[in-house]
């Protein structure tokens, strides 16, 4: 399944969902990243890494599929990259339901390692813009 | 302090769409004021616009450009700074016009090694659209 990078726009190819597990609180979303997404094109010369904003999109997405909405990003907390994810890396992207309604948590693993983590919360309308 | 002579490219190794940075307007020693634009053929933009949330990009961006104008070591090298950390950030707006100005705002609070905490604001025609506390490791 080909997945865009912004929710809810046009599939923009550089990434693949491969598998999504999804129940009331919890979406799993195993990813594999293209060695030639155009996020990697210049970032940085010789020594391509993924932006770490990059990996908001891919989270987005997953909550998306937990909220069975199209979501909008209101803030966001205590958001922690731990490990580098280059071309070629598959990463599940887990989101879950926090206690404090309209808050999401979530964690990209690469392998056994947590890769990323931190909490989404969510608007419901935006202000402008 | 003015900064007339350093071009993005010798502050940070971002090439392409994906350098935002545009133009060093001020900095002091612990805070720069900078241009940046979000390319519309950047990856991160659909419709013409990307993201807010990519405005932390530049963010990030603005602050490793404060690194390699603070450095006393290598003063024209680039400097990577890889964004490591978002204590938190605010989104007042949803998206960013792709191909437009913005206005990024930049005050390091704290400093351990290679690793510097900033406060960050982001504006679109003066109005504030993403503002938060951002950690990045310089290398």
């Amino acid at each position: 399944m080909r997945a865009g990078l912004i929710p809810g726009r046009e599939p923009s190819g550089e990434l693949t969902v491969v598998d999504s597990q999804a129940d009331a609180r919890v979406v799993t979303s195993s990813i594999s990243l293209d060695e030639a997404s155009p996020l990697l094109s210049g970032h940085f010369p010789g020594e391509p890494i993924f932006p770490g904003v990059a990996q908001l999109g891919w989270v987005l997405l997953a909550a998306e599929k937990l909220e069975r909405r199209t979501v909008r990003l209101s803030a966001l907390r205590d958001f922690r990259l731990r490990q580098v994810v280059g071309p070629g890396d598959v990463i599940d992207v887990i989101v879950t339901r926090a206690t404090t309604p309209g808050e999401i948590r979530f964690e990209i693993r690469k392998g056994a390692k947590v890769a990323s983590s931190g909490v989404l919360v969510l608007g419901s309308t935006p202000p402008h813009g | 302090m003015d900064s007339p002579t350093r071009t993005p490219e010798t502050l940070v190794p971002h090439r392409g769409n994906a350098l935002f940075l545009r133009q060093v307007l001020r900095h002091e020693a612990d805070s720069i004021e900078c241009i940046g634009v979000i390319p519309g053929s950047s990856a991160f933009v659909c419709e013409g616009r990307a993201p807010s949330y990519v405005g932390l990009e530049l963010a990030a961006q603005a602050a490793a450009a404060l690194e390699a104008l603070s450095s006393e070591e290598a003063p024209l090298v680039p400097r990577a700074g890889y964004l490591v950390g978002v204590r938190e950030a605010r989104f007042a707006s949803e998206w960013i016009p792709a191909d437009s100005e913005v206005h990024a705002r930049v005050r390091r609070t704290g400093r351990a090694g290679p690793l510097t905490v900033h406060d960050v604001v982001v504006e679109v025609a003066g109005v504030e659209c993403v503002a938060g506390v951002i950690s990045t490791y310089a290398r």
